[in-house]
């Protein structure tokens, strides 16, 4: 393939980076954000897998096996600890705004700015060669895919070299995206967007390659690895072969467990651009699943590149893009080198943002803000110069990348350049997990450890690779230094069992954890370490109350701070910020002198614009601190402690007050409507009693009073007042049954009961009543056995109810149905009469007692108006329901149920 | 961690093919898919009160 095409196949992936990083900040500007998702978040931390993964990967499974899944397994193993670990540093992040990992140890150990530096300088030292090594395999694989073999050494040519022009668009790329604002601890919409993309990307690439091989170039896996199987040489990386590698496989999945969180590009999409901590718990699955999936066909490709490949001189590194251009598949050739191109590049533009931010804040900015010259700057005028050091310390390190890879880079393979870098960042995670987890660890033990942890790494990685590319003498590690064999750099104190990675990780983290934790259980920490370890330790307490127990002692001017944060922010942005925190924590603006609170939040804004070193140099400028003691700060956590303790007991008592508050209303309310029902009822039911009364007395007065009455008359009214003597007896025991429902006396005798049999025999019960309006009346009723829990006697008396309330309502010759249905759960019986209907608002009403009664505009026919009442108590006492159906004119359907369980 | 780490592994080290895949590979293929399953149900469970 032509090196235009492949130029131009390049840059047309950058102009589509461009276009998502755009889109995705064009519609934050409409209001919408795309990475505000589980998912990008997720595959933004896929920025792991980088060209070692997609090129090295390969390499390293065809030379030894399966040894190189441990590289990704750590962080499988480690993702299940991001809820505990990560979210707990993003907390303190946010709170704190911290935008580096140099910052992070920085503060936790009293805001140290020595500190700050050595970590900065560690990780230029430890990612550089690690960002040199994705350009030399941008280089490698166009090389591949030009099928250019005549590549100049060192820096001959520089000018026609590929790589060259792509360092300087990806250059172009990362200024663009991500020096937009001087808020460091700004989210970076667009930039997290392209990585998401990036990491589609290359896993769509490389799962198109490991298809091809698998099952284009052989029959399946099974095809694979038995042809495999009969090669001595592959066979043999089948499995574990000696003890060590079960130490090397242990050291490097501890290695990448570490590097997931502590890698600066990781800390950078895993904390800096986290949006949201629920965010975290999408990572917890979708990154595992990520590096399964990109890893699943490494060793079909790194067999079925060895057994078609082996013999030639095409090294194991480049088998992804060889075998599909070998083959004569140019374009799937083009896919892959986008694919590796795409995890080249998402590495670079994530560490060279992460590593210029720590540099321009801890070292290029603390050097210019020393100069008299720019301390005095007016208004915003310092935005400038700092997002200019951002730009050059970005240009510097893809500089000193590409040099690194012209120069050094090309005598190594890609996993060995990245397992030092690796073995770097892990010298971070005694200090950052000792400082969030342990009030005890100081600054000065924090030190000791990250000093130490560093020089054994450099003499046990550094020194042997720069040895073996010929850039120092090879006497150092085949002697010892200074001749004594127990100073070997890769068999130090005499231990040769290990690799040399594994041997480097286990000599650092053994001497920097040892002298992190003596140096820190043996020296005296100041007040600000103390309150730093206590916001860090607890910050889940602390952040929900945040800068509520803020420390800091001296004076400073109130102008003073905030043309200061005029400088950086400008003077709108400034005032605004400095007047919302002093309403919101009642502090007065009217004196000079600024609240000690003021001045720590100030601290706290300038800190997320250029780092917390900075920012202490900038505040102490215009102010005078006072050193607090170890007790100050211990009272005034203690105090805070005791008014956050107060108030919580407060919020928990006021609550519980309320609630009891809303209960007794509740209550009162209930009271007051039973005293009304019970007025209503007793005035019901007395005018109830007295209409029978009031006629079985002009009964018996008449009679009383006529002596000479015949006889038929009399036994007319004689009659009269039994019957009436009956109605009330009736309507005396429906109270009282009514009052025994209601009340709960009323207890089931629950049978079985065949429901076919009660319902003819409520029918044959009310027929000769139905028979003397002329109604028909009709039962519909399946076949089956309808079986049912449930008081026979009781359901008796609500059929017999609605029947011949049906036959009442039921106009002359009219119709009266029951039917009985049946789902899986109840039973459903309905009456149905061709009367006159309800009118629907009066659905409800009708199941109220003596609805008749209250409602006199309604034809009163015979009854108490607690019939219904009563079947709807008995009925709901069943655990059933019922409720009529009716249109006006269309007669009405009483329907009640009765549960089969 | 503990499947992954020596001497529980050292049970799958074994010169063994299973449905021709080598035996050392497809166990940790399953010890990992069943890792990603475990992560995803507890990281979507419901919250417990030490989330705070």
């Amino acid at each position: 393939m032509s090196n235009i095409i492949a130029i131009l196949a390049a840059l047309l992936y950058l102009a589509i980076l461009f276009g998502v990083a755009y889109y995705a900040e064009y519609k934050l500007k409409k209001g919408k954000s795309i990475i505000n998702n589980g998912y990008v978040y997720a595959l933004s931390l896929g920025v792991y897998c980088t060209a070692w993964t997609y090129y090295g990967s390969v390499g390293q499974a065809s030379t030894k096996g399966i040894e190189f899944l441990a590289v990704y397994i750590g962080p499988t193993i480690m993702a299940a600890l991001f809820w505990p670990i990560l979210r707990k540093i993003v907390r303190i992040c946010k709170t704190q705004r911290i935008n580096s990992i140099a910052d992070l140890i920085s503060i936790r150990y009293g805001k140290n700015f020595s500190l700050a530096v050595v970590v900065t300088i560690l990780c230029i030292l430890g990612v550089i060669p690690y960002i040199a090594l994705q350009l030399k395999a941008i280089s490698g694989s166009m090389n591949i895919l030009t099928g250019n073999t005549e590549t100049l050494p060192g820096l001959a040519n520089i000018l026609g070299d590929n790589t060259l022009y792509i360092a300087i668009a990806l250059a172009f790329f990362i200024i663009l995206f991500g020096t937009r604002s001087i808020d460091a601890s700004e989210k970076h919409e667009g930039l997290v967007a392209a990585i998401a993309f990036e990491s589609i990307v290359k896993l769509v690439a490389f799962i198109a390659v490991g298809l091809f091989v698998t099952f284009g170039l052989f029959n399946g896996f099974g095809d694979i690895f038995s042809k495999a199987a009969n090669d001595p040489s592959l066979s043999k990386l089948f499995q574990f072969n000696d003890t060590g590698s079960y130490s090397t496989w242990t050291g490097l999945i501890l290695l990448s467990m570490l590097a997931i969180i502590f890698l600066p590009r990781q800390f950078h999409m895993g904390v800096v651009e986290n949006v949201k901590e629920v965010h975290i718990k999408k990572a917890i699955w979708v990154l595992p699943l990520y590096l399964l999936l990109i890893t699943f066909f490494v060793f079909p490709i790194a067999f079925g590149g060895k057994l078609l490949l082996g013999h030639t001189s095409i090294n194991a590194d480049t088998y992804v893009l060889a075998l599909p251009m070998q083959q004569g598949a140019k374009w799937l050739g083009l896919i892959t080198f986008i694919g590796g191109f795409s995890a080249a590049t998402s590495m670079i533009i994530v560490e060279t943002i992460a590593i210029s931010t720590m540099m321009s804040n801890n070292i290029a900015t603390p050097l210019l803000l020393a100069s008299q010259k720019f301390k005095t700057k007016g208004d915003g005028q310092l935005t400038n110069p700092i997002l200019n050091i951002r730009r050059f310390s970005i240009i510097l390190i893809i500089s000193l990348a590409f040099l690194y890879d012209k120069l050094v880079a090309q005598h190594f393979s890609l996993v060995s350049i990245g397992m030092v870098s690796f073995a770097a960042v892990a010298q971070f995670a005694p200090a950052v997990l000792g400082g969030i987890y342990w009030k005890q660890a100081s600054q000065k033990g924090a030190m000791a450890g990250i000093s130490i942890g560093f020089a054994i790494w450099f003499f046990t990685a550094v020194i042997p690779s720069l040895a073996s590319a010929g850039i120092i003498s090879m006497n150092i590690v085949d002697q010892g230094l200074f001749g004594l064999a127990w100073l070997k750099p890769l068999s130090l104190f005499g231990m040769q069992e290990m690799d040399s990675i594994t041997h480097c990780f286990f000599w650092s983290m053994l001497f920097n954890v040892t002298a992190f934790a003596v140096v820190s259980l043996n020296s005296n920490r100041s007040g600000q370490e103390a309150y730093q370890a206590e916001i860090f330790v607890d910050i889940f307490r602390h952040s929900s109350v945040p800068d509520s127990n803020t420390i800091w002692k001296g004076t400073a001017y109130l102008p003073d701070l905030s043309s200061l944060l005029a400088n950086f922010l400008g003077a709108e942005r400034a005032e605004k910020i400095i007047t919302t925190y002093a309403r919101r924590h009642n502090i007065s603006l009217e004196t000079k002198k600024a609240d000690p609170r003021l001045v720590a939040f100030a601290e706290k804004i300038l800190g997320g614009v250029i780092g917390s070193a900075s920012a202490r140099i900038m505040v102490s400028s215009v102010s005078k601190e006072e050193e607090l003691t170890v007790d100050e700060v211990l009272n005034i956590l203690r105090e805070s402690q005791q008014v956050l303790g107060a108030n919580k007991e407060l919020r928990k008592k006021s609550a519980e007050l309320q609630k009891a508050t809303a209960q007794l209303m509740d209550a009162n309310k209930q009271l007051h409507d039973m005293d009304r029902n019970k007025d209503e009822f007793l005035y019901t039911v007395t005018h109830e009693l007295r209409t029978p009364l009031t006629s079985i007395r002009a009964m018996a007065e008449i009679v009383h009073d006529n002596t000479d009455m015949d006889e038929e008359q009399k036994a007319q009214f004689l009659s009269g007042i039994i019957k009436e003597t009956e109605r009330l007896s009736h309507l005396i025991t429906q109270v009282l049954n009514l009052e025994k429902y209601e009340s709960g006396k009323q207890l089931l005798n629950l049978v079985s009961v065949q429901m076919n049999s009660l319902i003819n025999d409520a029918v044959r019960t009310i027929r000769p009543l139905a028979n003397e309006k002329g109604i028909q009346t009709a039962i519909k009723i399946p076949d089956s056995m309808f079986l049912v829990q449930c008081d026979e006697a009781l359901i008796m008396q609500v059929l017999t109810n609605l029947l011949s309330n049906a036959v009442k309502f039921a106009p002359q010759n009219g119709q009266v149905s029951v039917t009985l249905q049946s789902t899986f759960e109840e039973l459903q019986v309905r009456v149905h009469d061709n009367g006159k209907g309800i009118e629907p608002g009066l659905h409800e009403l009708i199941f109220d007692k003596f609805f008749q009664a209250k409602n006199q505009t309604l034809r009163k026919p015979e009854g108490s108006g607690l019939g219904l009442a009563i079947c709807k108590k008995i009925i709901l006492l069943h655990g059933g329901d019922i409720w009529v159906e009716s249109a006006d004119g269309n007669g009405s359907t009483f329907i009640f149920t009765l549960p089969l369980s | 961690m503990g499947a992954f780490s020596y001497p529980v592994i050292s049970i799958a080290n074994q010169r063994v093919m299973v449905g021709g895949i080598p035996l050392l590979f497809l166990y940790v293929l399953v010890v990992w898919i069943i890792a990603i399953i475990v992560f995803a149900s507890i990281a979507h469970s419901k919250p417990g009160k030490k989330d705070e």
